[in-house]
């Protein structure tokens, strides 16, 4: 019997399937952040990632004459405080080949804020969906400083991400290049629905560094060990940084990109492992970062961003399975308990200890 | 002879005999039915010319019987299976070109193989759902780098009931053909490669390098061979059940012969005598022509009936002309270079001389034998010549060289020129041809001869029958197929030229080769299949370079190469003095290719990789190489292969091996001198080499047993039965691939 001999049943169908993949992404990512708050907030005290960072405190003005459809958060010429934090993911050893982060907070404070901002270096992600990210947590199996062996070598793509987001000693966190990489919503008072992606570039041109050279692709995108012979100590970044800002601030750009939906989008604008075509989503300057001041270790730790802190319109897209590209940012969303709940276990227990300048490698 | 004249008829009395002998003792394949209370075979490949794997004993044979009750029901229930839950032909769900399953497959021999793809291999991407049915997800093939990308449908895949999925890597086995004459590609599952239902999770997801061990050449001999790791459990090929079903029947009432003869050797010596044991097994041409009058002269010891043999029976020697007397023919077995066992067997060189006779049968006029023919005897060098006026020595020389030339025709005419000639192509077919339509043409005719050779290896060759019956050693018999082997190329061969009308052995191979060559051009040119080869062509192109990168030295032996070639290598006045017969033989005009600085036999097909270079030459090349594959694997492996009943079947006649007796004339000593034949151990064993060889059969081309003979083929042969059995030819009696 074909489906259109009975609609309401077809419809009924469609609609129990939508539910039912709502209902295994909801459970999938809840019982994965009841997971992540028991074990890793909790009991170790950590992030899930990206512990090993340093905060800064400056301000953000947007620009006088952005070039895009406006969204009424976005004022030209309008400046707010501002939180940025950088990070490693995910050893606790600056001198490891790692993906860098920056995080963005629009306000001084530790966690309230209307619009927060987390982006990593490389172009595009390790991984693309919660069912893709829940087999690189699978596949971790770190060891010795070697890790997600079996995660690149089944997923090509997320080997290509490791390879585009990896940076082997850069010389300072402000001279990276980061990206949201996942799009975003974007509302603006034209009411055109369109999707965002950020950036965060140094606001000077200068050559990036950390980028892999032809002899570091030839390692396998799960070795993160320091090199041999390396004299950088484990907080060689952090350090450097914190010396950067104590000769003056220093100046981010944030840019973004905008792509207008339509009906015949497919799936993969929303894919955080593809880039969009510059040419036809030219990043745009949205305003600028002054880091004036570094944060010490407990400040910096006991920040947290989250991706609730978005104004409408510019938050994270709706995600229906947990093989949606958006389902990433949804399984962001819910984790908020797991970053509360780090704070309170701080508060609880005691601050996590700093990272000594040992010969401790590799870890 | 004036022109008009009509060369005369041979002896009719002999012909009516001859003839009635024949049909009395030609082999039908349906008697030797296998009783109920015969034990039964383990598996073809379990055959042993000492004793067979059998079931005999009674709790065995009944264990055996609720096996097969088993099996039975195993099968039946294989079936209903197969019509609850189908495979169908049929992609389920959206497949994404974003989502996607990729890999790379290639060959998987350590240190040879490792990076050598396996292209156009088809492939399957299967999930099987909680109930039993089966969901076909993606379906594609491997590029030439052998790698491959299967787009399927994520949520498909991943929907709640999918219980498991795997990639099913499949080859094209043999070919069906229907009714309607369409050509089906049989892909047979090869392997199957489980996938993690959670890892599949959208984008790519890289199965990575699969290595098959997949028609792998073996390493550990020059010949191109190939592995086979476990003749029950792991082989590139299969026997058809039908094959091993009638292989059994026809086997164990030849089997049970040789063990009741090897039984009383071993109890009760003395009982058996060469005369009984001949008269258990069926009886063969020569036998049956025994006049039974002991006066009457016995033809099958004359000298027309050896002349005739050598022409048209097992042996369908070479005739070369004499280069000293070009009115004689000459053949000639040499085994001087060989490495030989020189105390027990008399294995001399020898050289036989005919001339033609009026009616076109050669006749015998001189035998010279080089070597020892006592076992006292020790001169390598020393030559014994004789002639019809010899007598009894006369008579003795022919024995041997009936013998010489039955271990020359089932070393190199049998073994080496057809079975493993046919497997150095069977072997390149099934590594690389898969879609181009080449591969439907071919791998018919090239099924089972891997295994049935892996079998010989075991019981004929090495330590098996032939040297444990003759002077041979293990290495001299290596030494002769290496170097036969290196004789054998498929370039501008053609049978053997007939000498006269009454060569009805060149005849009919030149008939047939007529036949095979216009199917094999019909089948390239039809124009589906031409536009489809030429777009596979790089299936032929890797097909050659396997062919020609493992193919053995090309060989001429020193006493050839002085007298045919001149100082360049290339033929001289020797070879256009024409005494050299150049049918059935390597071109020695051709340019051999080199492979790591060595000249080899078998020729490149094409060089091109590509259909924009394939020229007029590499297409002719195609239809040359497919009709000789063709020929070799069927008429001349049936030739060679059936006759050894008639030319091998009476023990005194003709053996494989003769000893050098206690007489004081040694090997020369009569026939009733039971010193020089075989020992009745090796005597049983050559009987049921013989009866095993020719008696049994199953795969013919007008049987088409498995129906995987192209029904023209069928037709154009079945178009000339009528010229065939005016030939004393029956077409029913050609196998359709080497398989025994
Ligand atoms: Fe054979």
């Amino acid at each position: 019997m074909s489906k259109q001999s009975f609609p309401l049943l077809s419809a009924l169908r469609t609609w129990l399937v939508r539910t039912g993949n709502r209902f295994v992404l909801w459970l999938y990512t809840g019982v994965f952040n009841l997971l992540l708050t028991i074990f890793g907030s909790i009991l170790a005290r950590t992030r899930m990632s990206h512990n090993n960072g340093i905060g800064a405190v400056g301000s953000f003005r947007f620009v006088d004459n952005p070039k895009f459809p406006l969204h009424p958060f976005f004022e030209p010429g309008k400046t707010m405080p501002c939180r940025i934090r950088h990070g490693a993911a995910s050893f606790h050893d600056d001198a490891m080949r790692a993906v860098r982060s920056i995080s963005i907070k629009l306000a001084d404070t530790r966690s309230a804020s209307p619009f927060d901002l987390e982006l990593n270096t490389g172009v595009v992600a390790l991984f693309w969906s919660a069912a893709s990210f829940l087999r690189f947590a699978k596949y971790k199996k770190t060891m010795y400083g070697i890790q997600y062996h079996q995660y690149y070598r089944n997923y090509p793509v997320g080997a290509r991400g490791a390879y585009a987001g990896l940076r082997r000693n850069p010389t300072s966190f402000d001279n990276l290049h980061y990206y949201s990489q996942t799009p975003f919503w974007y509302i603006a008072t034209d009411n055109v629905k369109r999707y965002v992606k950020y950036r965060v570039v140094p606001a000077e041109e200068v050559p990036e560094s950390g980028l892999l050279d032809d002899y570091e692709r030839l390692i396998e995108p799960g070795n993160q060990r320091i090199l041999p012979g390396e004299t950088r100590s484990r907080n060689y970044l952090k350090e450097a940084y914190a010396r950067r800002l104590q000769q003056g601030p220093v100046f981010y750009k944030v840019q973004l990109q905008l792509h207008t939906a339509s009906d015949d989008d497919s799936m993969e604008i929303f894919n955080c492992c593809r880039e969009w075509d510059e040419a036809s989503h030219p990043w745009m300057d949205l305003g600028e970062i002054r880091a004036e001041r570094a944060l010490d270790w407990s400040e910096s730790t006991l920040m947290l961003f989250s991706m609730n802190n978005m104004p409408k319109g510019l938050d994270a897209l709706p995600a229906y399975s947990i093989f949606d590209y958006n389902s990433l940012n949804y399984m962001r969303k819910r984790s908020d308990i797991a970053r509360k709940a780090r704070i309170f276990a701080i508060k609880l227990f005691g601050m996590p200890p700093e990272i000594p300048n040992d010969d401790n490698r590799n870890q | 002879m004036a022109k008009n004249e009509k060369p005369p008829k041979p002896n009719l009395k002999v012909r009516d005999e001859y003839r009635e002998c024949h049909q009395r003792t030609q082999i039908t394949f349906r008697h030797n039915q296998r009783k109920i209370w015969h034990p039964r075979l383990r598996s073809y490949n379990h055959i042993e010319f000492h004793r067979s794997r059998t079931y005999g004993g009674f709790l065995a044979r009944l264990g055996l019987f609720f096996l097969e009750i088993y099996d039975g029901l195993k099968k039946g229930y294989q079936a209903f299976h197969k019509w609850l839950f189908p495979q169908r032909d049929k992609i389920y769900g959206h497949p994404s070109a974003d989502t996607v399953v990729s890999g790379r497959i290639t060959f998987g021999q350590k240190q040879k193989d490792l990076d050598v793809p396996i292209s156009n291999m088809h492939l399957e991407l299967w999930g099987r759902a909680y109930w039993g049915g089966y969901r076909k997800l993606s379906q594609g093939v491997t590029d030439r780098d052998g790698r491959f990308s299967l787009p399927y449908d994520l949520h498909y895949a991943r929907r709640w009931w999918m219980r498991r999925i795997w990639l099913g890597i499949y080859h094209t086995g043999h070919e069906h053909f229907t009714e309607r004459v369409v050509r089906i590609p049989d892909y047979t599952l090869f392997t199957k490669v489980p996938i993690l239902q959670g890892d599949l999770v959208g984008t790519e997801m890289d199965l990575n390098t699969i290595q098959l061990f997949y028609w792998e050449y073996r390493q550990d001999t020059p010949l191109p061979r190939v592995v086979i790791r476990d003749h029950d459990k792991d082989t590139p090929d299969q026997y058809s059940p039908g094959r091993l079903a009638a292989i059994e029947k026809q086997f164990i009432p030849i089997e049970l012969i040789k063990v009741k003869h090897l039984d009383m050797i071993k109890f009760a010596p003395g009982k058996l005598t060469y005369e009984k044991m001949q008269a258990d097994y069926p009886e063969n041409l020569t036998s049956c022509l025994k006049p039974k009058n002991p006066d009457t002269p016995d033809i099958t010891r004359g000298d027309d009936w050896f002349g005739e043999r050598m022409m048209n029976g097992m042996y369908a020697s070479d005739f070369d002309r004499d280069p000293r007397n070009p009115d004689l023919y000459w053949i000639h077995y040499h085994w001087n270079s060989y490495d030989k066992n020189p105390h027990y067997y008399a294995m001399p060189d020898v050289d036989v001389w005919f001339r033609l006779k009026p009616d076109g049968l050669p006749l015998p006029v001189r035998i010279t034998l080089t070597g020892p023919l006592r076992a006292d005897d020790s001169d390598p060098r020393a030559k014994h010549t004789f002639t019809p006026e010899d007598g009894a020595k006369w008579q003795a020389a022919k024995r041997v060289a009936r013998v010489s030339g039955a271990i020359y025709t089932e070393v190199a005419h049998h073994f080496a020129g057809t079975h493993l000639n046919v497997e150095q192509y069977a072997i390149a077919a099934f590594r690389n041809l898969h879609l181009s339509p080449i591969a439907g043409l071919l791998k018919s005719f090239l099924r089972s001869v891997v295994l049935v050779n892996h079998t010989a290896d075991r019981i004929l060759v090495g330590n098996g029958y032939i040297t444990s019956a003759c002077a041979l050693t293990p290495k001299g018999l290596d030494q002769v197929v290496m170097n036969v082997m290196g004789t054998l190329d498929w370039k501008h061969f053609k049978p053997m030229i007939p000498l006269s009308e009454a060569h009805v052995f060149a005849k009919a191979a030149n008939l047939y080769w007529d036949i095979v060559a216009q199917y094999v051009s019909d089948y390239i040119e039809y124009p589906p299949y031409h536009e489809r080869i030429l777009e596979h062509w790089y299936e032929v192109y890797r097909f050659s370079e396997d062919a020609v990168n493992h193919s053995v030295p090309a060989f001429l032996c020193n006493f050839l190469r002085s007298a045919l070639l001149d100082k360049s290598g290339k033929p001289g006045p020797g070879h256009s003095a024409g005494w050299y017969q150049t049918g059935n033989r390597m071109n020695l005009n051709d340019d051999r290719p080199v492979v790591d600085g060595v000249p080899r036999a078998v020729s490149r097909i094409t060089m091109a990789k590509e259909r924009e270079g394939v020229t007029d030459a590499d297409l002719a090349n195609l239809k040359q190489v497919c009709t000789y594959i063709i020929f070799q694997a069927t008429f001349g492996h049936t030739w060679a292969n059936s006759k050894q009943y008639d030319d091998i079947g009476e023990v005194k006649y003709c053996s494989l091996g003769l000893r050098f007796g206690t007489g004081p004339d040694g090997v020369l000593g009569p026939e009733s001198d039971t010193s020089i034949a075989p020992d009745l151990t090796r005597a049983t064993q050559m009987m049921w080499w013989s009866n095993m060889l020719s008696r049994t059969g199953y795969g013919f081309i007008t049987a088409n047993e498995d129906k995987d003979v192209s029904p023209h083929m069928i037709e154009a042969l079945e178009k000339h039965r009528a010229a065939f059995a005016d030939l004393g030819f029956d077409i029913d009696t050609i196998q359709s691939r080497t398989n025994i």
